[in-house]
């Protein structure tokens, strides 16, 4: 009775396919690590290892002695995180130091009896976004996840990456060095080093960090529906970086998939699909009718249940009194129209046509 | 499901092996192949790897007050008694290129977290965290109790007292009639059922760079929900009201139905694997995605309370009598209820991206994406209400057995779609100058089949509908819609003058659909934005110097600012979108300029279908004047203006104003504008010791108005050719009417922590924030016209009464150092919660009397939100090491 629905040869077919993918991944992966590794293209490495990072005497130079005269906990510390052991353990062009990062840093040193206003413009105490972003990206373009930088939201908004990140936490460090006072320097930087934020972000945590400027949003903190709920220790389960990418998504908003609904089915995949019946408007676009950071409606709707379905149907049925009928009836209260028509998302029922079951 | 097991098994053994194959022979490659080793594969000479870390511990009270207090934990856990809240451990050291990170926070509460990141510099990293959210609905209480997986059941012996005492569904039911009566005594025994989930995820990612130009990830990521949460079923019944107009028009509708559990036990696993390959001036990659979502409740059943015995809803007579005297009655009349919960189904995605450089400002790129959805799960027969006769109701059905599978037209939907995502961009990057365009293009491709059905038990399975009898003989066939949306836009930024950036964008939206009321939609978008940033700083002369010297390129980062500079920013944001439909479609109803019945005073006009009306395949059964909102022409006005002073790196104070707009033709129905506007103000501070204080406060107002009509039934007394045959049948427009909704939000936060460095107060810490979100919805409804005297009560114009939610949170946290390494504090959180929303203050089943009318028998389980108040105290201990 089930024959035509035996799933045996899916499961080969799906297998077929995966292995398929993951060969011709395989394969591409093989040959490029070849092809990194053949002399030819580990010479050209080495050659642009040489253009690019400084010499280690260079490093050491710049690291251990100039900068330490006047930023003693930034070098301090910054052995410990990765740029500093970059630094130390790395060979290649990600091996960060001093000068790597702050260009003109002979300049810089040559004024360092000066102000900062009295800088020049070029100097590393006053970096331009450009130039901040570009010595970052020197590395950092070559992270999967900062593809589409460029050109991005916040790329086009002349933001640098030093808006969201503080690379030393020089400021900070400033301030929490005075509760360690007379503790060897070596361990006092390596207990201040588990007090910083992670991802050597500039405020305490993801959320702070974008909602610094995206004050719009700080009232869904409190909303009466919301994805930014918080524990009450104020984490953030789905956090900013759960849905958005800011460090790029060419995507509008700055998704972290390619439209909403593909973002939205990464943690609600039982509204994929696809149903025997859809309903269109959820298919498209589930911000049509959901707000999705947070909302004074239930289950994060752009308005209450009936006054969200009226304003695309008209009653095909004239027995659904929500409309200014009386106001406490079975389609205003609780879930309103899906007190009946509870698969809103679609059904899979073969007498699902209403979306009822 | 032994077959969707077995095979989510085979997929994940085969996707495993591959990927453990693709990470081994990378590794063998690259060693085998002789990858010059780099200097860090020596061994540093001192191995002294460092432990340092954080662990906070204490106790808590918890005190809720309230009638429905579910919502102070909605998405969280405040357990009363011990905790250990967060623990972070670091094993780091400067001679060592590797580092373990271990968090954990609020460990063995039901929102716990943990995280591990273990990381070998430029080399590898690896990656977990566990993660749960708990999601609590509150408490209900029901006569269904779970006996299976997705079968709840009521004892035969209340079902049977509650049938026996059920009257007649010709008149209303009395409100304390035997039947309400029992309801409501049986109910004082059921038990309780506390309503809730949780959603577990596991997340598992290896990152891998064999070189500096290599990037190959892995992740696994599982996300389990497990859990109840209410859900319902139901019909309605017409109840006739003496005076009432037409017997079977005026009256009342009863809404009749179940609230029960949705049992959920779902697990959704996704596998992804991707490398990214970079050179000097180009980037490439691509990546596999395979995303299954299990369901392993495919379908649940539950019980009518009211029902020992299945029963058919009461017919309509036969021709040529009127059609319309009982067919709404008797509905909701099965012993068991089958509803679909949500099919497995299967996704691959895979994505292809690359970048080149072609000089050292402009960059082109390209995305593209392909994915492949599908979905087979079995059909569910139409009902299991065995008294169900279809030709009782279309006299030609074939259908002899709607409870029978196998009398399906198919057996499962085989259902497939494509989904291609692709993204084209040019992005130039001069010194003042920035050029972009870009075209993206997402393609939904709906390859399912269609399939007609010969009809479908309806009304709360107890009836059968077909095509003839309610949809003027359009196949009762699922549509295989699909949609293609365009994206071309370009747009240029230039920094006029060191203190002013112009911003311009063009877009052009195009949306393409199928089987939708509107085929083709063409938006023309319009951006300008301007940046004005000005220096008032002492210094402004010197500081404007070195900018004009350098051209505005150099204009400092938004990132840390020099000490005593004062900036002002000035930002104006405009955008104007026109949305336009090139053809609706609507089905072909006819116009009466003189409608029978039409008040005196008011409008004489209606639509109507008649005997001749011949009504489209794939368009929707709706009133011919009503436009979509989400398809129909728009105009767009997005507006934004932010004024921002920076002074020093310190003081921070900004505002804004935003306005969004949208305009529908006022000449239809269906949404007529939605306009929202927000304005923010923010003041931050920090002072010298490294304290801060903070205020926010922002306004929301969203205010929309839609256009709606009470039509009427098919009128029986209607003259011949101008029968209607369907539900879908008269709208006189003097039964209009139009509702807004003006919706406002004010949110008001400040704190402030203060973290003096010395004095008698060195040692201590003092947090203290107070958080307050007020919402206000006021509903109005105006009917312009005289309402007909035919019409359902619905078609006048009644009041709702005002939505409330306010919530307040206050926190008062003090720490103090006892010595090096140890904090001891308390903390005191308060959380009043304020909810008086009509639509959730009465859902206690079978409550008369709250309600005005028409809920009577409609069994609800009462889990809901209500007001509360709470008070969490917590003393904690603080070690770091």
């Amino acid at each position: 009775m089930l024959d035509h629905l035996d799933k045996t040869p899916r499961i080969f077919i799906t297998a077929r396919i995966a292995a398929t993918i993951v060969a011709a991944l395989l394969t591409a992966l093989s040959l490029t690590v070849w092809w990194q590794n053949t002399p030819s293209t580990t010479a050209k490495i080495a050659s642009a290892t040489r253009i690019t990072a400084p010499s280690e005497s260079t490093q050491q130079n710049v690291i251990g002695r100039d900068c330490q005269q006047c930023h003693k906990l930034v070098v301090q510390t910054f052995p410990l995180d990765a740029h500093g052991k970059s630094a130390k353990f790395l060979t290649d062009s990600r091996a960060a130091s001093c000068e790597i990062c702050h260009r003109n840093s002979e300049k810089h040193a040559e004024t360092s009896t000066r102000t900062k206003m009295g800088e020049p413009a070029d100097s590393p105490a006053n970096p331009s976004a450009r130039e901040t972003n570009d010595a970052c990206l020197t590395c950092h373009s070559r992270d999967n996840t900062h593809f589409t930088w460029t050109g991005g939201q916040h790329d086009r908004n002349d933001m640098s990456c030093l808006s969201c990140h503080s690379i030393h936490h020089a400021k900070l460090l400033g301030t929490i060095s005075s509760d360690f006072g007379d503790k060897p320097e070596s361990e006092m930087a390596e207990l201040i080093n588990t007090r910083l934020p992670e991802h050597l972000l500039s405020r305490s945590t993801v959320e702070e960090t974008c909602l610094g400027c995206h004050v719009e949003q700080r009232k869904a903190l409190f909303q009466r529906s919301t994805h930014l709920f918080r524990t009450e220790l104020r984490n953030m389960k789905v956090g900013c970086t759960s849905c958005h990418n800011p460090h790029g998504g060419e995507a509008g908003k700055m998704l972290a998939e390619y439209t909403v609904n593909n973002l939205c089915y990464t943690c609600h995949a039982e509204k994929r699909g696809p149903f025997l019946w859809d309903h269109p408007p959820v298919r498209e676009n589930c911000l049509n009718c959901h707000s999705p950071h947070g909302s004074n409606n239930p289950k994060l709707l752009t308005a209450r249940v009936h006054l969200l379905c009226q304003q695309c149907h008209i009653h095909m049925l004239p027995r659904h009194s929500t409309t200014a009928g009386q106001a406490l009836d079975i389609w205003s209260i609780n879930r309103g129209c899906a007190n009946c028509h509870g698969q809103v998302h679609g059904s899979n029922h073969p007498g699902g046509r209403t979306l009822t079951r | 499901m032994r077959i969707q097991l077995e095979r989510l098994k085979s997929i994940l053994r085969a996707a495993l092996v591959l990927i453990t194959c693709v990470i081994s022979l990378v590794l063998f490659t690259t060693h085998v192949l002789g990858q010059t080793p780099d200097k860090d594969e020596t061994k540093p000479k001192t191995q002294t790897t460092s432990i340092h870390g954080t662990i906070e511990f204490g106790a808590q009270l918890r005190d809720t007050q309230g009638g429905h207090t579910a919502k102070f934990q909605e998405a969280r856990d405040v357990p009363k008694g011990i905790f250990i809240q967060n623990l972070k451990l670091n094993f780091n050291s400067a001679d060592s290129p590797y580092s373990l990170a271990i968090r954990g926070y609020e460990i063995r509460e039901r929102d716990q977290r943990i995280g591990l990141n273990f990381e070998r510099i430029g080399k590898y990293r690896t990656q977990f965290i566990w993660d749960q959210i708990p999601h609590s609905f509150g408490t209900g209480q029901s006569f269904l109790q779970r006996t299976a997986p997705g079968l709840y059941q009521v004892s035969p012996t209340l079902r049977a007292s509650l049938q026996a005492v059920t009257q007649p569904d010709a008149t209303r039911t009395p409100v304390n009639g035997p039947l309400p009566t029992l309801v409501r005594q049986e109910l004082r025994t059921a038990p309780f059922t506390n309503v809730r989930l949780r959603r577990d995820q596991a997340l598992f990612r290896q990152t891998y760079r064999p070189s500096e130009n290599v990037e190959v990830y892995f992740q696994v990521s599982w996300l389990r929900n497990r859990g109840t949460r209410p859900m319902s079923a139901g019909t309605f019944v017409r109840r006739a009201v003496p005076g009432g107009g037409l017997a079977d028009i005026g009256g009342f509708w009863e809404g009749i139905g179940q609230e029960f559990l949705e049992p959920i036990d779902q697990r959704t696993t996704d596998f992804k694997v991707g490398a990214q390959f970079s050179g000097k001036r180009w980037r490439a990659g691509a990546e596999y995605d395979l995303s299954l979502f299990r369901n392993r409740i495919e379908s649940l059943i539950f019980e009518n309370p009211f029902r020992v015995t299945d029963e058919e809803g009461c017919l309509p007579n036969p021709p040529p009598l009127p059609p319309l005297t009982c067919g709404a009655q008797n509905r909701f009349r099965m012993v068991r209820w089958q509803n679909d919960l949500p099919p497995n189904n299967d996704s691959h995605t895979i994505t292809f991206w690359a970048s080149l450089d072609v000089t050292p400002e402009t960059q082109m790129r390209a995305l593209f994406s392909l994915a492949y959805w599908s979905q087979n799960d079995p059909f569910l027969p139409w009902t299991l209400n065995t008294a169900i006769v279809p030709t009782h109701w279309d006299a030609v059905s074939p259908i002899t057995r709607p409870t029978d599978v196998n009398q399906l037209p198919a057996r499962s939907l085989n259902g497939k779609m494509r989904n291609i995502n692709q993204e084209y961009a040019l992005v130039n990057r001069s010194n003042s100058f920035r050029f972009q365009a870009q075209y993206r293009s997402q393609f939904l491709d709906n390859q399912s089949p269609m399939i007609v059905f010969p009809g479908y038990a309806a009304f709360g399975d107890s009836s059968w509908r077909a095509a003839r009898t309610d949809f003027y003989n359009l196949p009762i066939e699922n549509l295989d819609w699909d949609f293609r949306r365009q994206n071309i836009d370009a747009g240029f930024q230039w920094d006029v003058l060191p203190q002013l950036t112009w911003r311009a964008d063009y877009d052009w939206e195009i949306w393409n659909r199928k089987f939708r009321d509107v085929n083709r939609n063409n938006q023309h978008s319009i951006r300008n934005r301007l940046d004005f940033e000005f220096n008032l700083s002492e210094n402004k002369s010197k500081a404007a110097e070195d900018t004009s010297a350098t051209t505005t390129a150099s204009r400092p980062a938004q990132g840390p600012r020099p000490k005593d500079v004062t900036t002002l920013r000035f930002k104006l944001d405009y955008t104007y979108a026109n949305r336009r439909a090139l053809v609706y479609n609507t089905q072909p109803l006819t116009f009466v300029s003189n409608f029978a019945g039409s008040p005196a005073n008011g409008p004489t006009t209606a639509w109507v279908v008649t005997s001749f009306t011949t009504m489209n395949d794939g368009f929707p059964i709706e009133f011919n004047l009503l436009r979509r909102f989400d398809e129909t022409s728009r105009t767009r006005n997005d507006g934004s203006l932010t004024f921002e002073l920076l002074k020093g790196e310190r003081t921070n104070f900004s505002a804004s104003y935003h306005y969004l707009g949208d305009e529908y033709d006022k000449n239809f129905y269906g949404l007529l504008f939605n306009r929202s506007s927000f304005v923010d103000a923010q003041f931050t501070h920090a002072f010298e010791n490294g304290s801060f204080f903070y205020a926010t406060y922002s306004l929301e107002r969203n205010h929309f108005k839609y256009r709606d009509l009470a039509h009427l039934l098919p009128n029986p007394a209607a003259p011949p050719g101008a029968i209607v045959q369907g539900t879908l049948a008269q709208y006189p427009i003097a039964n209009t009417w139009e509702r807004t909704s003006a919706n406002r939000l004010d949110s008001f936060e400040f704190g402030i922590n203060w973290t003096p460095q010395e004095g008698k107060w060195k040692k201590w810490e003092f947090d203290f924030s107070y958080a307050l979100s007020a919402a206000r919805d006021q509903i109005t409804t105006v009917n312009p016209f005289p309402v007909r005297a035919d019409s359902v009560l619905h078609a006048g114009a009644n009041p709702y009464p005002d939505t409330v939610v306010q919530r307040q949170d206050v926190n008062v946290a003090v720490s103090r150092k006892i010595k090096e390494g140890f904090e001891i504090g308390g903390r005191y959180w308060y959380e009043p919660y304020h909810q008086n929303d009509f639509s959730y203050n009465v859902l206690a089943p079978y409550v008369h009397g709250n309600l005005t009318s028409d809920t009577p028998k409609y069994l609800f389980q009462d889990a809901r939100y209500g007001s509360y108040h709470s008070n969490v105290a917590t003393v904690f201990i603080r070690y770091s090491f």
